[in-house]
Parts: structure tokens; C-alpha cells; sequence
């Protein structure tokens, strides 16, 4: 193995995946994954392995959080933004307190609804009341897909990557995404390919798909009504830390439990957020 | 040598064009408007487009007073190509994208994405009761350039046909759960309209579709003695009138002659093995069964009653055409809902025939319904769909596939029939929605037989579009504070999340 052509990943949560995808469609490189934190955890030994790698596969959403001059010792790079795609998971927002992310019952997801009512002072049976498709139609949840399409496959196409095609097929019998920022990895794997290619190689065919890393993380629920609209079945099924499934209730309950362990109003939704929950919170 | 000349014009005002929108507003009567903050139009070409090319596209802006100016980023491909601002409302613009094209987008539909910066309501300006959300009207799209010397002089009759006429475009260039057939509904349904079902167990959907969206789904029998539980359990409310499943054509004629009192059939009353007595046309209406032959007779005269208020009333009449395969009186011709001895009385192959209706057959059966029921009902119009649920079994002796396939195409040959033949009858393609290869078998249950919610939905979901007045076709517009113009790249999962993911 040694002598072999390195490349490296490096991006957010989507690394790993990433990089073992590549890794799966090309024989004669050794690819690495490698996520910005982890990164940042020893900077001086990842900073020293940099020049080791003849291409750099960057998502440019991470790349200043990298320390000064590290990107610049791998000069072939290849822009790769990370898949972030909302429509099945219109409801899912971030919150932080006192400028850190804030943990609730679906690690770093949030429901809008749930934060908006929960902020209106209403109880759990009121806001699961919410819960309902006449209600998403209001917020626009049912919206998404048409303009989320759009951006996506611009925001790929302007690092030459054609993901048009894909798109039409990932979500033909499931949603194809975890959570808003996590894809599920065939989603990856046909990114990598395409990656590959842009590379002039062939992608090997009919190599094993990797493992789904990011389903070990929270998974939020597809909610059945937006779900029906998308062709797939949902749920209010939440996956958790553990695989032990996690009803809606629960979810409302508990995330309420920890807004409730705060300060009132130090709870706030994430900037990017805002006026999303804004607009939803205007509707409750 | 210079290649000759290609111009190709799209025309916002008319519906026959070869081009797929998303986000316009009806057509108006030169052109269209954008509808919320972001519009798309896919450009069709039977041939490829040349490599260099200019994009012309005529508007006129919506820029209402005190409601700030309007700006406009217009990407191809998904490629951003350039912002227009614009000060003054519907002043008539040219805006000219100048472009070139890999070679292997020469061969796909080009796509226009109009991102509307400040779209606006005209009824907000006190500028009508209009709730659009408008942006940009574009009147014309132009696209010129020089032709490849290879592909010149191309010409053939499809060239200019809508989109929905070739399967790239309309079936193949969209997500599946978008693939939407119906083309040119003859009719709308209003809220008010009744809307009266038969048919077969696929019906049953539509009936529960039209009655929680909150439609007139007319009823004439419902079972007012019993409460709610009962009602359900002895199928009122199933279809508009207690006939339950109606599979064939002839079915059908045979109701209606009976219910205007054409048609008296020989048999009452059958008998079940536990002694109840059944509805031979209708056997499993009742699970319970009834007491006697007189209550059989005397439930039917109720039945009769109110399917012949239902004919006569019914604005709109929807019948899913399920079989061909049925058991026939010898005596009277009679066709029953399932055959003697199955659910009750007794078989005798003396009195008793299977048949498979021909096209012939079913047809006219069909047509005769049809002049008949127009006669009592001038201004009602009629709905047919065929059942996409295959034949639970056959009497023919061969797989059940290949009978299924029969009597599906004798049913949707008998549906083109009269489509042709009454300009008030019209044909809503479920058939084709959940059979269609689009959807890749995943609208049935683990049986391959039962549609499931997902396909109920997507047929549901087309129904309401083209056929309901009012009904908004396409979701609610997006609220701007729900837009992400960024793509959130850079969110970090919390340290403890990464760990569990980094193997």
C-alpha cells in the first residue's frame, strides 16, 4: 500500500461518509476522511500529514475553521459543499444558549413548532395538537422541495458536480435524507462517483456501498403528512442516540423538559434560523 | 462555412408549448407570471441546442408602488447567469443571457431558474383581490444561435409537441412522486358539486378522499337508523349508495335499469349456510346477512330508491371500471357480485355461467349506461377510471397475471371508447399512475395487489390539481422567511455526535 496516491475528505459530518465512498469507487488511491473537529483536535500531527495528500476534497463551508496556510499545502483541490436538503425535515431547526448549540432529546435538532409553542408558554398536549398537515401547509412546510431542488443542485453544479439526475432517483422509495445535513449514504456514494469522475477515472462498478455512519447519529422524523407529498411513507418516529424509537410525545415532552431547565428567553434559535422560526411562530 | 441559423421561441401565453414550468401562474393573455420567489422553466428541443447560444427572454417586471424595487437572478442549468434590477413596474424588458453549452447538455432540456427577489402581492398595493405572489411576467422566451452542421435540417412531425407528449420530459426528467399525466380535464369540480362514486374497491379511495377534503361526496344512502359503527359495518357510506362494489360494466347497467324500473331480475334471496339470507347483487353488503327473503326485498326497494336519487342528482358521477370476469344468471342474464355458492346460495351449473366480458360486450354495456343516465341527468358529467388492483383470482384457466392484464385493457380501450364518444364523460388516468413504470411497483402492498397510501396519495394528489376548482396547483407559496438562499455547509454536529459517527 505505501506509495499509493493519497487523497483526503475533510468536511463536517459528512467526511467520513464521504471519504469511505470515494475510497470504495477507486483502487490504486488510499482516501481519508477526515471531519473539521477532529481536525482541530490536534492540529500540529493533521497540519504535519497534509502535504502527504496529493488532493484535497474540501467542503467550503468548513474551510475557514481550518488553521491559516493548511489548505494551501495540498495545491489540487476539489470544492465539495456538503448535502444540506430541508424538505423532508421542514420542522427541524437549531437552538443554542449562550452562543452554544443547544442538546435536546434529538441531540442537536429542534422542532420549530415544538420551540414556538414551547415559547408561547403552551403545555405538550396543546402543541402536539400542531402536529398536523393543514398546519405544516401553513408554515410553507410543504413548499420546500421545488426551491430546496434548486439550490441544491446549483450549489453542486457550481463545483462542477452534476447531481440533476441523482436527485430524481434518491428519494424513490424512502426519504434520502437523516436529518437536514445528514444524507443517507447512497446519497454519498453517487457524489463520490461523480467526484471520481471529475477526476478523469473510471469509478470501479459494482463495488460494495459503504455503511451508513450517519445513521448513528439522530434521526429526525419524517412527518407523515409531509412525507405523503413527497411519496414516502413517514412516521413520528424519532431515532435517537440508541436505535430505541422515540414517539412524538416523548419528543415534546422532553424537549420541553430541557427548554424548562433554562433561563427563560436564554433559549434562542441558531442566526442562520431566526426568521424561519419566526415565520413559523407567527402561525401557532 | 457558417452554420445555418437556430431560433426557437417559447410563448408564455400559450399551453402547447414545449416546455415544462414550475412556479408561474396561469396562462394570461400574453404570457405568464412568476408565482412566489422562485420560478423554473425546463426548454424542450427534439434536437440538441447549439453549444453557443443566446437566451432572450421578454418580461415586464412587478414592481409596485412603495413596495421597493424588484430584482431578479436568472441561473441555466443551475448555474447562475446574471441579476437584472428593475424600478419600473411592468415596463417591458429584453433580458439577454448570453451561454454556452458543454456537449452533453446540448442533448438535455434547458433550464431557466428565475429567483424573484421581492415578489409581491397585487392585493396588498390595494391592486385587486389578487393573492399571487407576482415577480416577473414573461411574455416570450427566445433562445438563437447556429445550429451544429450534424444537426440541421432536422424536422419531423413531433417537432413542437408539449412536453407531456414525450416520456424524456414529462416522465423521466422528474422525480416520481411528481409524475403527474392528466393533461386537459374537460370539467372542474366545484366544493359545492355532488360528487357520486361506484365502482370497484379502488372507488372506495377516491369516496374517502372527496369527503375528508371536505367536498360534496353525495350520499343517498345512509343508513340514518344505525349509528355510526353500524353504519360503517354494513357499508354505508362505502359508495353513495349501499351497492357496494360494482366490478363490470354490465353490473352497472343492470342497477340502473333495475333502479328505473326496466329491469326486474328473476332472483330475491339467496341463502347463506348459517340461514341469513343475502342480496344476490350485492352480497356482502349486510356481513350479518339478513332475517328473510322479505327483508332482502324490502332493504333492496330502499336501495333501488336512493340509487335512483343518486343518478338523477349526482353532478358529478365517478365509476372505476374493476373486471371483465363474472357469474351470469342463464334465466335473466343477471349478473351476480360474486359467484352461487361462494358467499351464499347454491351452484348449478344448469342455471348458472361464467364469463369474461369482451371489449365488445363491455362497452356496450357502458355505452347503453351512459345515453341512459344522460337522458335523466343532461348536465351531469362523468368520471372513468380504471381500478389498477389486479384480479384476486380467475375462473379462466391460466395465470391470474395474464387475466389480470386482460381485463384491464378491455377496461381501458372501453374508457378510451367513450372519451371519444361523449365530450361529457372524461378519463382520469389512476391506472396509469400507479401501474406506470415511473412508479417502479412501489404503489402496492407487500401483496403486489393492494394500493397503498403512498399511491393513493400520488393519485389523489393529481386529482385535486386538475380537477378541483380552487385547489391550488401547486403547495402554498414559500414564505421568504423559509427560503435558504445559503446551504448551511458549514453546520458542525456537536463534538459527541461526530464521535459516534467517526467509524
Amino acid at each position: 500500500m505505501s506509495g499509493m496516491e493519497k487523497w483526503l475528505v475533510i468536511s463536517a459530518c459528512q467526511a467520513i461518509g464521504l471519504g469511505n465512498c470515494i475510497q470504495s469507487l477507486v483502487s490504486d488511491v488510499i482516501v481519508t476522511g477526515l471531519d473539521i473537529a477532529l481536525f482541530n483536535s490536534d492540529p500540529k500531527r493533521f497540519g504535519n500529514e497534509m502535504r502527504s495528500y496529493s488532493k484535497l476534497f474540501l467542503n467550503p463551508g468548513v474551510a475557514h475553521l481550518l488553521p491559516p496556510g493548511e489548505i494551501d499545502k495540498i495545491p489540487d483541490r476539489v470544492a465539495v459543499p456538503a448535502v444540506f436538503f430541508r424538505p423532508y425535515h421542514p420542522d427541524l431547526v437549531y437552538l443554542e444558549c449562550d452562543g452554544k448549540v443547544l442538546r435536546g432529546p434529538q441531540g442537536d435538532y429542534h422542532s420549530a413548532i415544538a420551540y414556538g409553542c414551547f415559547s408561547k408558554g403552551m403545555s405538550v398536549s396543546d402543541t402536539l395538537r400542531y402536529f398536523n398537515g393543514s398546519f405544516y401547509e401553513r408554515c410553507g412546510y410543504m413548499s420546500l422541495w421545488i426551491p430546496e431542488r434548486e439550490r441544491l443542485i446549483g450549489e453542486m453544479a457550481a463545483s462542477g458536480i452534476d447531481i440533476a439526475d441523482p436527485l430524481r432517483c434518491w428519494g424513490r422509495n424512502r426519504a434520502f435524507m437523516h436529518s437536514s445535513n445528514h444524507p443517507h449514504i447512497h446519497v454519498l456514494h453517487d457524489i463520490a462517483r461523480e467526484l471520481v469522475r471529475m477526476q478523469d477515472r473510471t469509478p470501479v462498478a459494482g463495488g460494495i456501498i459503504p455503511h451508513d455512519n450517519l445513521q448513528l447519529a439522530e434521526c429526525f422524523a419524517v412527518y407523515p403528512e409531509i412525507g405523503e407529498t413527497l411519496g414516502i411513507e413517514g412516521s413520528y418516529i424519532f431515532k435517537g442516540d440508541t436505535y430505541r424509537p422515540v414517539d412524538l410525545i416523548e419528543f415534546v415532552t422532553k424537549s420541553f423538559e430541557i427548554y424548562g431547565s433554562f433561563p427563560q428567553g436564554s433559549i434562542v434559535p441558531y442566526a442562520h434560523y431566526k426568521e424561519y422560526v419566526d415565520s413559523v411562530s407567527k402561525h401557532l | 462555412m457558417t452554420n445555418p441559423p437556430f431560433s426557437r421561441g417559447f410563448d408564455f401565453s400559450r399551453t402547447d408549448q414545449a416546455m415544462t414550468l414550475e412556479g408561474f401562474s396561469e396562462t394570461e393573455s400574453n404570457g405568464r407570471w412568476s408565482d412566489g420567489g422562485i420560478a423554473r422553466a425546463l426548454l424542450h428541443n427534439e434536437t440538441e441546442w447549439p453549444q453557443t447560444l443566446e437566451i432572450e427572454i421578454e418580461a415586464s417586471p412587478f414592481v409596485p408602488t412603495g413596495g421597493g424595487n424588484q430584482s431578479l437572478t436568472i441561473s441555466v442549468n443551475g448555474a447562475k447567469q446574471a441579476d437584472f434590477a428593475f424600478g419600473q413596474h411592468l415596463e417591458r424588458v429584453r433580458l439577454d443571457i448570453p451561454l454556452s453549452l458543454d456537449r452533453a447538455a446540448t442533448k438535455r432540456s434547458l433550464e431557466i431558474c428565475f429567483e424573484i427577489d421581492n415578489p409581491s402581492k397585487p392585493a396588498k398595493f390595494d391592486m385587486g383581490e389578487d393573492f399571487r405572489n407576482l415577480g416577473l411576467f414573461v411574455h416570450n422566451i427566445k433562445v438563437t444561435g447556429h445550429e451544429s452542421a450534424d444537426r440541421r435540417n432536422v424536422t419531423n412531425p413531433y417537432k413542437g409537441l408539449p412536453s407531456h407528449q414525450f416520456w424524456r420530459r414529462s416522465i423521466s426528467a422528474v422525480e416520481s412522486f411528481r409524475v403527474d399525466p392528466v393533461t386537459d380535464p374537460r370539467f372542474r369540480i366545484s366544493q359545492n358539486a355532488r360528487v357520486g362514486t361506484a365502482g370497484s374497491c379502488f372507488a372506495q379511495h377516491i369516496s374517502r378522499r372527496i369527503s375528508a377534503a371536505g367536498f360534496n361526496y353525495f350520499v343517498t344512502e345512509k343508513g340514518e337508523m344505525c349509528d355510526e359503527q353500524e353504519r360503517a359495518a354494513n357499508n354505508y357510506g362505502t359508495f353513495s349508495a349501499r351497492y357496494g362494489n360494482i366490478y363490470t360494466t354490465v353490473q352497472l347497467l343492470q342497477l340502473f335499469d333495475e333502479a328505473f324500473g326496466t329491469r326486474i331480475p328473476t332472483e330475491a334471496a339467496w341463502v347463506r349456510p348459517d340461514g341469513r339470507f343475502v342480496d344476490p347483487y350485492r352480497q356482502q353488503i349486510q356481513p350479518n346477512g339478513f332475517a328473510s327473503e322479505e327483508a332482502v326485498l324490502a332493504d333492496r326497494r330502499d336501495h333501488l330508491k336512493a340509487v335512483r336519487r343518486l343518478f338523477e342528482d349526482t353532478d358529478i358521477f365517478v365509476f372505476t371500471l374493476g373486471l371483465t370476469e363474472a357469474w351470469r344468471s342463464k334465466e335473466d342474464g343477471s349478473v351476480f357480485s360474486a359467484a352461487p355458492g361462494v358467499v351464499a346460495g347454491a351452484w348449478d351449473s344448469g342455471r348458472y355461467e361464467f364469463i369474461n366480458l369482451d371489449l365488445e360486450q363491455t362497452y356496450a354495456a357502458l355505452e347503453e349506461f351512459l345515453g341512459k343516465f344522460h337522458v335523466i341527468n343532461p348536465n351531469a358529467k362523468v368520471l372513468l377510471t380504471v381500478s389498477p388492483v389486479p384480479l384476486i383470482a380467475t375462473y379462466e384457466p391460466r395465470s391470474v397475471l395474464v387475466s389480470t392484464v386482460y381485463s384491464k385493457s378491455v377496461l381501458r380501450v372501453a374508457a378510451e371508447k367513450a372519451l371519444k364518444q361523449f365530450d361529457w364523460v372524461d378519463y382520469f388516468p389512476s391506472f396509469e399512475i400507479i401501474t406506470g413504470s415511473s412508479s417502479g411497483g412501489l404503489y402496492y402492498e407487500a401483496d403486489y395487489r393492494e394500493v397503498n397510501m403512498r399511491g393513493v396519495s400520488h393519485v389523489m394528489r393529481c386529482f385535486m390539481k386538475h380537477y378541483i376548482e380552487g385547489f391550488a396547483s401547486e403547495p402554498a407559496d414559500l414564505p421568504r422567511e423559509m427560503a435558504t438562499n445559503d446551504s448551511m455547509s458549514g453546520i458542525i454536529c456537536d463534538e459527541e455526535i461526530l464521535d459516534r459517527i467517526r467509524n
